[in-house]
């Protein structure tokens, strides 16, 4: 028995990588954060920004949080939670809302202003 | 109606922020000491003084005060730390303020769960304070703290919401403290955790605005800004505005809040600062972590 099973671990090695979709269901990737980026000189925060942020905090359980376009760490660079979505969100045009699913940018709302829109932005 | 004992409240033993030291703190001062975090107002944030009214009311409506990220008191009594305690109470409040989550305001004898699982820190003023007077009494003024804090950061306080695992911590008031502050114990500079700086300077307001009018000062409020301000011998972090009694309302750095009627904030908005934006950690669940 021994000799066919490792005749056909050795052909299965020869074969080359498995293929992708060996293994792995196609999962939804499920939001588990949103930033909304702005520039202070150019946008005060909306009202209903902040409000839709806590909402997501509160009641989705999702990171919801704001970030200045310049802010840094305390060694001077962008922060790494917020390095995907400071770069989606200025290739799109400030302010911007990001949702993320760790580093992978899901969705990005140009502008919103309202609860309703911020909080029906993570899907 | 705001109980009126509350309103302009200017005990004897409020005099951390002596007039010699008050006279210093103009403006152009302040400017200075900041450095490359010093902002002029953003036009942006302006705010017709006919239309204050109904943003408070929105305010109030959804809790959107810079009084709602602040999530602690603190108490300097007997100390002349006053303008510490202000700076950390608006360096707190934009910290949380960017992690977007409103708390209830500050509440006398009570912690808030989520402080902790949110990631808030505690800062200590006497981090700074201890740097800005070695000599512990007769108080310091806002620029030497703002320079202070803008170069090398803050201290958190031995107390957190969580055990965050810091590195180094401070004793937060040389004062009596409470049960979200420690106190008791004033630390020279020289007694500071060796590599105190590490920890420090992830704790550092980043971008400073200077209102250059009472009505710039109240639209920093109406956005959720604290405006670190000194008066009449005490500095305090005014941080919400009541439309109809047209009063300022701060956390006092004495387990309570307290207000300033209009002709007080006229007269106190010059030499006030709103700590815009602040470092932000790499994880909210490690504060410190570079």
């Amino acid at each position: 028995m021994r000799p066919f099973v490792l005749l056909a671990l050795g052909l299965i090695l020869l074969a080359g990588p498995l293929p992708a979709w060996h293994g792995t269901a196609v999962v939804a990737k499920t939001a588990t954060g949103a930033v909304y980026v702005y520039e202070k000189d150019a946008t005060a925060v909306p009202p209903g920004v902040t409000v839709g942020l806590n909402r997501l905090n509160r009641e989705r359980q999702i990171l919801a949080t704001l970030v200045e376009a310049d802010a840094t760490d305390g060694d001077g660079d962008v922060p790494d939670q917020y390095r995907a979505a400071v770069e989606a969100a200025k290739a799109r045009g400030l302010p911007a809302l990001v949702v993320l699913s760790g580093s992978t940018v899901l969705a990005i709302v140009k502008a919103p202003t309202d609860a309703d829109a911020v909080v029906r932005a993570v899907p | 109606m705001i109980d009126q004992k509350l309103i302009d409240v200017f005990p004897a033993e409020h005099d951390g922020y002596p007039d010699h030291l008050a006279a210093e703190d103009t403006t152009d001062a302040l400017r200075d000491a900041c450095g490359n975090a010093s902002r002029e107002f953003p036009r942006a944030m302006w705010i017709e003084p006919r239309e204050w009214a109904e943003r408070a009311a929105e305010n109030d409506r959804h809790g959107l005060w810079a009084m709602n990220y602040i999530d602690r008191f603190t108490n300097q009594h007997p100390t002349h730390e006053c303008t510490a305690h202000s700076l950390r109470a608006n360096l707190e409040a934009a910290r949380n303020r960017a992690r977007g989550l409103i708390y209830g305001g500050p509440q006398v004898g009570e912690r808030y769960a989520e402080s902790g699982a949110a990631g808030s820190v505690w800062l200590s003023p006497l981090s700074v304070y201890a740097e800005a007077n070695p000599d512990r009494w007769g108080g310091a003024n806002v620029r030497q703290v703002l320079e202070i804090a803008v170069r090398r950061g803050m201290l958190p306080d031995k107390v957190q919401p969580r055990d965050y695992a810091f590195r180094h911590s401070l004793t937060g008031t040389s004062g009596r403290g409470n049960n979200n502050q420690s106190g008791g114990q004033w630390v020279p500079v020289s007694r500071f955790p060796e590599g105190w700086q590490e920890t420090a300077r992830m704790f550092r307001p980043l971008e400073v605005i200077f209102p250059e009018s009472y009505e710039e000062a109240v639209c920093c409020v109406l956005h959720g800004l604290v405006v670190s301000v000194g008066r009449k011998g005490h500095a305090v972090p005014w941080a919400r505005w009541v439309a109809d009694q047209r009063l300022m309302g701060y956390a006092d750095s004495y387990d309570v809040v307290r207000y300033d009627s209009e002709r007080t904030a006229r007269s106190a908005w010059r030499g006030s600062f709103a700590i815009a934006s602040c470092t932000l950690p790499d994880d909210w669940s490690r504060p410190a972590a570079g």
